[in-house]
């Protein structure tokens, strides 16, 4: 900064092509001092000590673009630092620094840290070539390129991603083999969602903002990370009306993957019937905003949905309530439902009371008599079978610390 | 060796006065209009002038106009003020004239074309005749005031 201070130096500038040398470019450094510069802010870390916190609390934060992160701060990241001595003592003095923003396998699961999610990440944790090294900028732009088609707000919209690294264009450069016949890896249609990278490999699996948000960790679908770590599986997240055991029976079949034992409800209940009654408020609020999703809507119906999202419209934390309402003004008949999850608990019983007082009277309420969603063979739900997952809830307080 | 002012016609001061009112009232009237330019272009919202990227135009052109028309009432009381018995010799005089005339275009003038083109937070390279005006504006106001 110190010597563009100087206009005619600036101005020299101005009139040639090349790049500044004094201001740090991401695109130009080395995949991980990329990533750092957007680690910054997007990551989760803390002081390494206290005469750290002194100093930056004196002078600011002594990290610049270019420089290495992690010699100027404690980046979190407990799928390898998990028994440090610095996370020792972090969960010494706040014992839920750990399960308030990372899943139990240390996968981050709030938003706005996407660098804890990229940097466990194998395209970028296991790449040896920096052209093909998986960084923030491999589908971000911080300034829309001069070629997008888009308006900018559109641009905005999709959390600035790139023009052409939307869809399957930000993996598709380096896994061109399985780009070249989608259909073969994904084994589901190749215009379906099913087929896009990012829904199975970058599941919605991080909360933030009165949302889900997609997980940074790349990663492949199994049953095992929900049954052992309590994280939503892709499959699953779509496919809301089957059973963990339906999911594993295909991943066994398409991909040879040997699916664990499942308990008796894991097998008869969809995963996300399970995920809205028995799962955490993290959970239940993942659960919740995935029977909003289009794509998931459309690939397990939506008006069975309706008694679960209705039964959140009660829940104790208010951004579970939040996302449950707007999944339901999704549903068809229910855009203008009046419903304000901040109102006194009466009221938002209330309105809860109509919304499945509605339902009950509408088709929607008996077109799927399917055990594993809870309703008998008349159509009726099988409330009995609702309050027994209900009472295995999981009650721990959680502050999702995104 | 033709007299001091010859050049511009103005040879006594009551030329001079002439001449400087007339420039300060079309100074105004310029200078004016482009406010009620860029009054507009705020009404309207138009973002080539509002967005927080053409802040330096918007910056540019607003000292444009808050110069142009303070310079034409500058001219104006100049134009007044030669009224006023002084000690005033027909060459300092012309470079005085000349000197608030250059100043007026310069320093306007710079600001308006460093706000046409600009890069970022620097304005363009037109803004490189506003050092030039503002000198000419400061030799004039020395000689307007040594000359009182």
């Amino acid at each position: 900064m110190r010597v563009n201070r100087n206009p005619l130096r600036r101005y020299a500038g101005y009139g040639d092509d090349d790049a500044d040398t004094t201001i740090v470019q991401p695109a130009r450094l080395d995949p991980a001092r990329s990533a750092e510069v957007c680690g910054q802010c997007h990551g989760i870390w803390t002081f390494r000590d206290a005469a750290d916190e002194r100093t930056a609390n004196a002078h600011g934060l002594p990290y610049r673009p270019g420089d290495v992160l992690r010699e100027t701060r404690f980046v979190a990241q407990p799928k390898v630092d998990g028994s440090s001595d610095q996370m020792r003592a972090l969960l010494a003095a706040d014992p839920e620094f750990v399960r308030g923003s990372f899943w139990a396998d240390g996968q981050v699961r709030v938003s706005g840290r996407e660098y804890n999610g990229l940097i466990d990440s194998p395209c970028f944790a296991d790449a040896a070539d920096p052209e093909r090294t998986m960084t923030c900028l491999s589908c971000h732009a911080m300034h829309q390129s001069a070629g997008d088609p888009r308006p900018t707000a559109a641009w905005a919209d999709t959390h600035q991603v790139d023009a052409g690294r939307e869809g399957d264009g930000g993996c598709a450069g380096c896994h061109a083999p399985i780009a070249a016949d989608v259909a073969a890896h994904t084994k589901h249609d190749v215009d379906s969602a099913g087929s896009r990278c990012y829904n199975c490999h970058m599941p919605y699996t991080s909360y933030g903002l009165l949302r889900a948000i997609r997980s940074h960790t790349v990663t492949s679908p199994s049953v095992q990370e929900s049954v052992e770590v309590g994280r939503p599986n892709a499959c699953n997240l779509c496919h809301l009306d089957r059973t963990l055991a339906w999911t594993g029976d295909w991943l066994r079949a398409w991909y040879g993957i040997r699916p664990p034992a499942l308990e008796v409800e894991e097998r008869a209940v969809a995963a996300s019937v399970l995920w809205v009654l028995r799962g955490d408020a993290g959970l239940r609020a993942l659960a919740a905003w995935h029977m909003g999703w289009e794509p998931a809507q459309e690939a397990s119906g939506s008006g069975w949905t309706v008694p679960y999202l209705g039964e959140l419209l009660g829940d104790p934390y208010d951004a579970v309530r939040y996302v449950a309402a707007q999944s339901l003004r999704s549903l068809p008949g229910l855009g203008n439902l009046d419903y304000d999850y901040v109102a006194p608990a009466a009221a938002r019983r209330e309105a809860a009371v109509d919304v499945l007082r509605a339902w009950r009277s509408s088709p929607a309420a008996t077109e799927r008599r399917d055990a594993r969603l809870l309703y008998a063979r008349d159509g009726s739900l099988d409330t009995a079978a609702m309050r027994r997952l209900f009472d295995t809830r999981d009650r721990r307080p959680l502050f999702l610390r995104e | 060796m033709p007299p001091a002012g010859a050049t511009t016609g103005a040879t006594t001061p009551a030329d001079y006065a002439r001449r400087h009112l007339r420039f300060g009232w079309w100074s105004l009237l310029v200078f004016l209009t482009l406010g009620l330019v860029l009054e507009t272009l705020h009404g309207f919202k138009v973002g080539f002038y509002l967005d927080v990227a053409n802040s330096t135009r918007r910056l540019m052109w607003t000292l444009a106009h808050a110069h142009g028309a303070l310079l034409g009432l500058v001219h104006l009381v100049f134009g007044l003020s030669l009224r006023v018995p002084g000690e005033r010799t027909p060459a300092r005089l012309a470079l005085l004239s000349r000197a608030l005339v250059g100043a007026t275009v310069l320093l306007p003038g710079g600001f308006f074309l460093g706000g046409v083109t600009f890069y970022s937070g620097d304005p363009g390279v037109g803004v490189a005749l506003v050092p030039v005006g503002a000198v000419l504006l400061l030799l004039a106001v020395l000689l307007a005031a040594r000359a009182s």
